[in-house]
């Protein structure tokens, strides 16, 4: 090893480094004006054209978390995020099967949607301002109301969070749980020990191992990975507090704004379409003789014998049609991937708005 | 043409042009990075190139809001910013590298002296040391010490606590603690006197090596042993005898209990001492075992490099197999030896970054986690870069300076 | 001093007359001493012995029988495998050739070649059609063998062959590569298991090694300060961080930093792994090749001079040649450490076969079963390495490395 390299090395990166900003620095103004001016976009702006272009959508998910994604023995992906993937592609192409999922975790998620390598990321994650601003991300709709929760042992004496005074935590890396987690017990007076991993799969066996006292992620996470715990579910206990407001939903990047409308209004679409009681099994007769104006205007068909109301949405007025045909409404996809985790859907937040809940669509007209 | 041909031959051009062109190449590649940037600035994603045309640190001073396991020196908390979590994150890995470098150096010398031992079955157990570990995947290895560390080791209610005794008698309780949640060793207190102990270390270092001097000048003229050794010596320790006589000990030695919390006492961790957890645990071994592994062939190496005559000599000379080795052989391989072993730390240096996958809080991960939350991504990644460079650069002039007195002192 | 070696062999005596085996084999009860070590190192080799025999007839080997097509090829399509064979045939008939030509392999090359293949066969047994292509890979590594022995007695025969081989080595990763996406071929992320590991190390290798050749004559051009400037700081700022670093680096900076042409800033993760992978190995190859640039004597280039050969003449025909060949036990271990360390783009969502192994023992079905498979792929790794060394080793015998 040869020091005086290493040094002109050093030297050189600095160097090259701090010229690379000044020149973009300086650059900035002109290129950003230069480039509105001559309408120069970028291929990357149009999302949509690129998707369709592809053939195929790529949707971020977990794969790991049954219930919201989980790689089947079989290869293909079930749960709810990957339903709303699955709807998103139905949207698009009029085909649900026309989805690549592309595995993240809660640490690598946000740079592979920046990147570009997925489309849309749905992957259970928290809308907060620091991911909007920072991050520069746009949150669709939440999809699921969560909160953080706290699992232990079910031979354990905890039942609240002051009962954990000195414990060791498992969390996942990048989560809004490891910042809450660092705020609920800074609050509390508490200390602890935050033992972070990548991977739910190994924080799985940390757990098991007994090397954390408790385990921490938003409680539909929880009750998800409670359900496949090697040692049954009975091995475990959610307690009974709530640490903080997760409302999950699917995101897209800042600055393309068709390509976030249609994901957004996908999501609300489903929404809607259980409010107004349309679902796979009726959508048929639906299109063919709408109930009211509001299905009419949701499936994009018109309603007796009028004429179809286009609102402008990228991928047409009947981009419900095949989403409910091949996916199903919001209950539908509550029904089959959250219920079987135990999740009571009465009477939580994710009831509709019109049982006391908060799955609430913005009117489609 | 053939002027033409006399014109390219002629070098002093013919450089110039040459490396005019890679110049112009290189500013080139450079200027289509930048509008490649802005370009994407504009319209694809604001969060990544949003950062490069202001390129910033300022984002490091925020809060981190994440708390950092792991750490024993500084203890931070989430309430401190992200470039002390970022100088926390790179004093573990320090702290990992300067531990695996003493650990794997000394297994190294072991298994390469082993390779070379009169025992067969001791030979042969080092070979395949060597030939299997060598050849394993260091992230494989890690993963199964760490698995093999949960296995082991029990839940920390019903921890192993090994005591030291002789004949019986216990001299030191508690001396390890092992449970899943890692291994207590007793530990340092320092004590109020220990500023004075440093000031009065100094003074009695800086008067021995005065009578140094003057020993070794008196010796140089009237010849014969004038003790330039042993009497710097006694004055050293004797000032220090005196130091503890009178102020009592710098230090004291702590060792670790295990304390109990939360609702009915069911959390428990290790209170004092030195707290050495799983993670590090495995890390450590499975890095140093592999890294051994190479160190080992260095050292070989070097012994099978050296002169035959040498230890012939030494032979004439009366001195044991034992002697042979630690006078003659290692000191000679040692010169040999030193260059490569610092790519080798050098390389297990940068290797300790795949602890991020068993959860353990190095640099990596710290600028992982902020970039995270906070984006900038370039800004990051170069702050990792250069740390990464500026610890290679201490290692290869730590090395270089040892190459340097190792040669010119000819130990 | 090629002596007898005394019946006592003391490391003093290895080290004079290099080292024998029988050597420390014949001493085991020599004296005492020896008798007492080799009793307790005895007893404790044959307690390590039965440990693991225990452990390994109660481990619960399932996981890897269910699973050994995902830790082959992850979740490539059974009825795509046409794109992977063809590559394995030839790679099978190369290395037949290949030891024919230069090799002829000794006993314990041959059973490492023979434990590798059962091994191979205990894992693809069961695969579509595999029994043929396993058949097929043995017939023409055979066949190739005893081409290469035969073609020994005519020398014109032998070099024709030989560079057809090297031709067709060199070839082979293209082709593979051609078949991997033409057509309505699966995206790379249905690639898995040991497959990737193989394709990044190759690709990496036979890429990275010219452009490593480049930097490395960059590096060491005297008069030319701006290249050498250059080369010197790519390969330091290279060698300056972690593999993980730039593997990060790849995956979530360079899609930004791409141009757009031919859609290369859409390039998935596979393709921009390769891309740090090859500036990464060509930076440490880079390394490998000045030093033995370096070791070349300057008579040779002083002669080169006078001969009037010109700079690209002797680099072909004079220093390359003798730079390659003073340091290919270092370039093989330069390639091994690559090949391992392909197990880290698991960090990036690549599905090797280290992460097949991690998601198999998380399942529910194989729960417990983590030493199992890590030693599965430990064991797989270990073939591949250790078989890398051994031909080395073999090559460098045969090119009568250090006797010249």
């Amino acid at each position: 090893m040869n020091i005086s390299w290493l040094k002109r090395g050093v030297l050189l990166a600095v160097l090259a480094f701090a010229s690379l900003a000044v020149v973009a620095c300086s650059d900035d103004d002109d290129s950003a004006s230069a480039s509105t001016a001559n309408g120069d976009s970028h291929e990357h702006a149009d999302t949509l054209q690129t998707v369709k272009d592809r053939g195929v959508l790529k949707c971020g998910i977990s794969g790991s978390l049954p219930g919201f994604s989980q790689l089947e023995a079989d290869g293909s992906y079930t749960g709810f995020d990957a339903d709303y993937c699955r709807a998103v592609a139905a949207a698009v192409f009029g085909d649900s099967s026309k989805v690549e999922f592309v595995e993240t975790t809660g640490a690598n998620r946000f740079e592979t949607l920046a990147s570009g390598e997925v489309d849309v990321l749905i992957r259970n994650t928290t809308w907060t301002l620091s991911r909007d601003s920072d991050l520069k991300q746009s949150f669709a709709a939440p999809t699921f109301y969560d909160g953080q929760g706290m699992m232990v042992k079910a031979d354990s004496p905890f039942q609240t969070l002051e009962d954990m005074d000195g414990a060791t935590i498992c969390v996942n890396q990048g989560t809004t749980t490891e910042l809450n987690l660092a705020s609920q017990f800074l609050e509390r007076g508490l200390t602890y020990t935050a033992l972070t991993f990548e991977t739910t799969d190994l924080l799985q066996e940390a757990f098991l191992a007994g090397r954390c006292d408790g385990w921490t992620t938003d409680k539909s996470g929880l009750a998800s990975r409670r359900g496949v715990y090697p040692e049954g579910p009975d091995a475990l206990r959610i307690l009974a507090v709530t640490m903080s407001k997760e409302p999950l939903g699917p995101l897209t990047r800042h600055g393309d704004d068709e390509w976030f409308d249609i994901v957004a209004w996908v999501t609300f679409g489903t929404f809607q379409a259980e409010e107004l009681g349309v679902s796979s099994a009726n959508v048929d007769a639906q299109i063919a003789n709408p109930d009211s104006v509001a299905v009419a205007l949701m499936l994009g068909v018109g309603y007796d014998g009028g004429d179809v109301t286009d609102m402008g949405l990228a991928v047409g007025p009947q981009f419900m049609q095949a989403v409910l045909k091949q996916v199903g409404n919001y209950g539908e996809i509550y029904e089959k991937n959250i219920t079987p985790l135990g999740l009571e859907r009465e009477g939580s937040l994710n009831a509709l708005w019109t049982n006391g809940g908060l799955i609430y669509s913005p009117p489609i007209r | 043409m053939s002027n033409l041909v006399s014109f390219w031959y002629r070098s002093f051009y013919r450089r110039t042009i040459i490396q005019g062109a890679v110049i112009l190449l290189v500013v080139l590649v450079g200027l289509a990075l930048i509008e490649q940037v802005s370009n994407i600035e504009n319209v694809h994603s604001p969060r990544f190139s949003s950062s490069i045309p202001f390129i910033t640190f300022d984002f490091l001073d925020a809060r981190a809001g994440i708390d950092l396991s792991h750490g024993l020196i500084f203890d931070i908390d989430s309430n401190d910013s992200r470039m002390d979590a970022i100088l926390n994150g790179a004093w573990n890995t320090i702290r990992l590298a300067v531990v695996l470098i003493v650990f794997a150096s000394l297994l190294g010398l072991l298994i390469g002296v082993g390779r070379l031992s009169d025992f067969y079955l001791i030979q042969k157990a080092c070979t395949i040391y060597v030939e299997v570990l060598r050849n394993i995947p260091a992230l494989l290895q890690i993963y199964i010490w760490y698995t093999v560390v949960w296995f082991i080791t029990p839940p920390i209610a019903e921890a192993a606590h090994i005591n030291i005794s002789f004949f019986g008698a216990n001299i030191l309780t508690d001396a390890v603690i092992v449970s899943n949640k890692g291994l207590a060793i007793p530990w340092f207190v320092r004590e109020s006197q220990l500023g004075l102990w440093f000031l009065l270390g100094f003074i009695a270092l800086v008067i021995s090596l005065i009578v140094r001097r003057f020993l070794q000048k008196r010796q140089d003229e009237l010849g014969g042993n004038q003790g330039t050794n042993r009497y710097p010596a006694l004055i050293f320790f004797g000032a220090l005898i005196l130091a503890y006589v009178g102020l009592g000990a710098p230090f004291t030695t702590e060792t670790s209990s295990i304390v109990s919390s939360g609702a009915a006492g069911a959390i428990k961790n290790y209170g004092g001492g030195m707290v050495i957890t799983g993670e590090f645990l495995a890390i450590v071994v499975a890095l140093g075992f592999y890294t051994a592994s190479f160190i080992s062939e260095i050292v070989r190496g070097s012994i099978l490099a050296l002169p035959a005559g040498q230890t012939e000599a030494a032979k004439a000379l009366g001195l044991s197999a034992y002697q042979r080795l630690t006078l003659i052989i290692l000191p000679q391989a040692l010169r040999t030896m030193i260059p490569p072993l610092g790519n080798q730390y050098i390389n297990m240096t940068k290797n300790t970054s795949i602890a991020v996958a068993i959860g353990f809080s190095d640099v990596v991960f710290a600028t992982r986690t902020i970039s995270n939350n906070a984006g900038h991504s370039l800004e990051i990644f170069t702050t990792l870069l250069v740390l990464y460079l500026l610890m290679a650069l201490v290692i290869s002039s730590i090395m270089n300076s040892l190459n340097w007195y190792v040669q010119r002192s000819g130990i | 001093m090629a002596e007898t070696p005394q019946p006592r062999a003391s490391l003093l005596a290895r080290i004079q007359h290099g080292y024998r085996e029988s050597d420390a084999s014949a001493q085991l009860f020599k004296t005492k001493t020896h008798t007492v070590i080799t009793i307790i190192s005895a007893i404790t080799a044959i307690w390590v012995l039965v440990t693991l025999t225990n452990w390994m007839f109660n481990a619960e080997w399932q996981v890897i029988l269910d699973k050994r097509r995902p830790f082959l090829v992850g979740k490539f399509p059974a009825d795509q495998m046409w794109r992977i064979w063809p590559g394995v045939w030839i790679f099978g008939a190369l290395l037949g050739l290949s030891s024919g030509l230069w090799m002829r392999p000794g006993k314990n090359t041959a059973i490492t070649i023979a434990a590798g293949i059962a091994i191979l066969s205990f894992l693809l047994v069961e695969l579509d059609s595999t029994a043929i292509n396993l058949a097929l890979i043995l017939l023409l590594a055979l066949a190739g063998y005893v081409v290469a022995v035969r073609a020994q007695d005519s020398p014109s025969v032998r070099s024709l062959i030989s560079r057809v081989t090297v031709a067709t080595w060199v070839l082979l990763i293209p082709f593979m590569i051609i078949l991997l996406f033409v057509g309505d071929a699966p995206p790379t992320s249905y690639w898995g298991g040991i497959f990737v590991n193989v394709m990044l190390a190759a690709i990496a290798i036979v890429v990275g090694t010219p452009v490593a050749v480049f930097l490395s004559l960059g590096r060491s051009l005297d008069g030319y300060p701006a290249i050498r400037i250059a080369s010197t700081a790519f390969i330091e700022v290279v060698r300056g961080a972690p593999l993980i670093a730039w593997l990060f680096m790849g995956r979530f900076v360079l899609p930004f930093i791409l141009p757009s042409w031919f859609g290369m800033n859409e390039a998935d993760v596979i393709f921009r792994t390769m891309i740090v992978l090859i500036l990464f190995n060509a930076a440490y190859t880079a390394e490998v090749i000045r030093g033995g640039l370096q070791a070349i004597p300057k008579g040779q280039y002083e002669a080169a001079d006078s001969l009037g050969l010109g700079y690209f003449q002797t680099l072909r025909a004079i220093s390359l040649p003798q730079a390659f060949r003073a340091v290919l036990p270092s370039l093989i271990n330069q390639y091994i450490g690559l090949f391992k360390d392909t197990t880290l783009v698991y960090l990036i969502s690549v599905v090797d076969v280290l992460e097949v192994g991690r998601k198999a023992f998380n399942e529910l079905d194989y729960t417990g079963t983590a030493l199992e498979v890590l030693v599965f792929v430990g064991f797989i790794f270990w073939l591949v390495t250790f078989s890398m060394s051994a031909i080395s080793r073999r090559v460098e015998a045969n090119m009568g490395l250090g006797s010249r």
